[in-house]
């Protein structure tokens, strides 16, 4: 068997090897940015959520009869910035 | 230890072997060199014989000393037991100059054959070595054998061959063309072609010029001498021939003197002289016997019986005739010219298999190149394959890797402001609320607190009980401020759409308050639905609209009160009309019409009031968006 036969196999093999190094690296990373993402969506939506309470319920406000106290919500899950 | 003991050892006998070595060199140099001692070094040396190459090393001086001693069976014997041992360690220069002084043993014997066999074997050693000059000189011994062997034709093709390979040659040797060109010379000489003899031996006058060594010169002279003798040219034969002679005598070439002497006798005898002749034939004699040349030998014989012959002395003619003959005879028999051309078929073949086999390696070695060239091609094409995969990988790793970065860093941005302004609004909400509840109650507190006054005081007159009631009202205005400002303060913005709604609540109230009155609530419908006010700026329009509304139906028995809004060029305009009592706008206002005043202040905008006693009240307030 000539010596350049053995060089393509060991080429075929170490590109197979690399392409499945790095393809399940980059689904790793794939993976770990999903959940990354999730996360800071779901606190964004959240947030979100929080705001949209606070409106709703500032849109309460009647001004003929000054019913503040029902507009203004408290919501203790949110803390108070440092 | 063990380890530090055995590399001790390995070096003790290095070193001793290294200098058994050195001992054995030192002492056969001496037994050749100290020809007196020479029998005592080499008994001595032949003790520290161990090894093959010893044993070579040994034999070959062994041959060279008994060489130089003219002892031709001694120096055959030696000559045939180290030429198999250099053989097997393939010494290839040593082993070509033991074929070549073999070969002139045997060529001084008259055993041409075996002559040529040594010569053709050195010279198979020389064209291993690549040693050009060697391959010339080899050619050139060739040709001085078929000269000896009386086959000048063949004489003549080695000579030029040998010509022809050191003129081709890059470390052109010039010596080795005189000897070539000589060999040229002799053969055309005896081959009876004068011309073409004299013609190659001028020649090397010509090169001998570019040679230091003046041992050329002695044969080169002779051999002119020998070929001007021949063509009867005796005065000038002689002349050159003396000058060859003086040369030989210094070198002491027994061979050339010879030939000179006998050159002399002939042309002493030619010339009359045939005591001078006999003389010089004496002097032939002597030195063809000392050079042990067989060759020569036979030319002085043929020589002296053609000189008896002329002085008319048959009886001696015959007998030198007669031993020529038999010299003649021993080399020129059909069985011994059988074999050399059984010795030239034979190299010429071994020479023709060589060259096949060479040209095999050669095709074995470019197949070998071949390959190695292609094992470099693809292993360095794969090596590129591999990098540059490897690259395109990690480059596209790494732009997934930005990309997924630049998205978690907008994501991570965007979450920190929403989360601040979450936590903001939060904050300032709680704040409201406790505005709200501390402030309020306590105006409320002051509020119930003027109402008790007002009860505990009911005989207080008209004065003290108006102030009282203007500051309980007063205050519940201020209560309700103070919710109006928390409630714009925590919310950012108001949609024209819900103003419009809780402006049309108002009226449609108003309007179930009171159904005496004709209430008008009239929008443009060119607003846009998309417009938004702050929430301070729709608190304030409201708090317009509802002011000029209570004014009309508290104080001014208005029976139609109508509210339009309109946009014109992103100003908005509110008119409120009423058919009431109206007023002098030149008096003092009340706080009604005060509060409409700072209202339309704190929008920015233009206030007008249309008012007379009796016509009724038309209010317009323009402002920006």
């Amino acid at each position: 068997m000539p010596a350049y036969f053995y060089i393509l196999s060991g080429t075929e093999f170490l590109i197979a090897i690399l392409l499945f190094y790095f393809l399940r690296k980059r689904s790793k990373m794939k993976q770990l940015h999903w959940h990354e993402t999730q996360q800071l969506t779901r606190a964004i939506e959240l947030n979100s959520a929080q705001i949209q309470k606070r409106k709703t319920a500032l849109d309460t406000y009647q001004l003929m009869n000054y019913n503040l106290s029902e507009a203004l919500l408290v919501q203790p899950e949110i803390l108070s910035p440092n | 230890m063990r380890y530090i003991l055995l590399a001790i050892c390995g070096l003790f006998s290095s070193i001793i072997f290294a200098q058994n070595k050195t001992d054995l060199t030192i002492l056969l140099e001496k037994a050749f060199k100290i020809q007196d001692s020479s029998e005592y070094y080499f008994s001595a040396a032949r003790k520290l014989v161990t090894t093959k190459s010893d044993s070579a090393n040994y034999l070959y001086y062994k041959f060279y000393s008994v060489n130089r001693k003219n002892m031709v069976d001694s120096s055959l014997f030696y000559s045939n037991r180290v030429t198999s041992l250099l053989q097997d360690l393939d010494s290839l220069n040593r082993l070509r100059k033991v074929y070549y002084d073999t070969h002139r043993i045997y060529l001084n014997k008259g055993n041409y054959e075996e002559a040529l066999n040594g010569i053709q074997l050195a010279l198979s050693a020389a064209e291993r070595l690549k040693d050009t000059a060697m391959i010339s000189l080899h050619n050139s011994d060739k040709a001085i054998i078929y000269h000896d062997f009386e086959d000048y034709k063949k004489g003549v093709e080695y000579g030029k061959k040998a010509y022809s390979i050191m003129d081709r040659a890059t470390n052109k040797n010039y010596k080795y063309l005189i000897i070539a060109n000589n060999t040229i010379g002799i053969n055309y000489d005896d081959w009876k072609k004068p011309d073409s003899a004299l013609f190659y031996h001028y020649k090397n006058l010509e090169l001998l010029k570019k040679v230091d060594d003046s041992a050329y010169y002695g044969f080169v002279f002779n051999n002119i001498g020998n070929t001007l003798l021949k063509a009867k040219k005796y005065s000038e034969a002689k002349k050159i021939i003396n000058r060859s002679l003086v040369l030989n005598k210094i070198r002491n070439g027994d061979y050339n003197l010879a030939t000179n002497y006998t050159n002399l006798a002939t042309i002493a005898y030619e010339e009359g002289d045939y005591k001078l002749a006999k003389s010089h034939f004496l002097e032939a004699n002597n030195f063809a016997q000392k050079s042990k040349s067989i060759e020569k030998i036979r030319d002085v014989l043929q020589q002296e019986a053609w000189f008896y012959k002329k002085t008319g002395d048959f009886k001696r003619s015959l007998e030198k005739q007669e031993e020529f003959y038999v010299l003649r005879d021993s080399i020129f028999n059909d069985e011994r010219a059988q074999k050399v051309v059984e010795l030239e078929t034979k190299y010429e073949t071994e020479k023709k298999e060589r060259d096949l086999a060479q040209s095999r390696a050669n095709l074995a070695e470019r197949e070998l190149e071949v390959e190695q060239k292609n094992t470099m091609l693809f292993g360095s094409l794969g090596i590129i394959v591999v990098f540059g995969l490897v690259g395109y990988l990690f480059y596209n790793q790494q732009k997934l890797k930005h990309r997924q970065l630049v998205k978690e860093s907008a994501l991570k941005t965007a979450l920190a402001q929403i989360e601040t302004q979450n936590r903001l609004q939060e904050q300032r909400l709680r704040i409201s609320r406790d505005l709200h509840d501390n402030i309020g109650s306590q105006l409320t507190f002051i509020i119930s607190s003027i109402d008790s006054l007002k009860y505990g005081l009911k005989d207080a007159n008209d004065k003290v009980s108006s102030k009282l009631t203007s500051i309980s009202e007063f205050t519940t205005q201020t209560i309700y401020e103070l919710r109006d400002t928390i409630w714009a303060m925590n919310k950012n913005e108001i949609s024209w759409q819900d103003l419009q709604v809780r402006i049309s609540n108002f009226v449609e109230n108003a309007r179930k308050a009171d159904d005496k009155v004709a209430f008008t609530f009239w929008v443009d419908k060119n607003i846009s639905e998309d417009v938004r006010f702050t929430s301070m700026q729709g608190m304030n329009v409201y708090r317009i609209i509802q002011e000029a509304m209570n004014n009309a139906l508290k104080y001014a028995n208005a029976s139609k009160i109508s509210v339009s809004i309109s946009e014109e060029n992103e100003v908005f305009n509110i008119e409120i009309i009423d058919d009431g009592a109206g007023f002098d706008t030149s008096l003092k206002n009340g706080n009604g019409l005060n509060n409409i005043k700072k209202r339309t202040a704190d929008l920015k905008g233009n206030l007008s009031i249309e008012s007379n006693n009796g016509v009724g009240t038309h209010i317009k307030v323009s402002f920006s968006i």
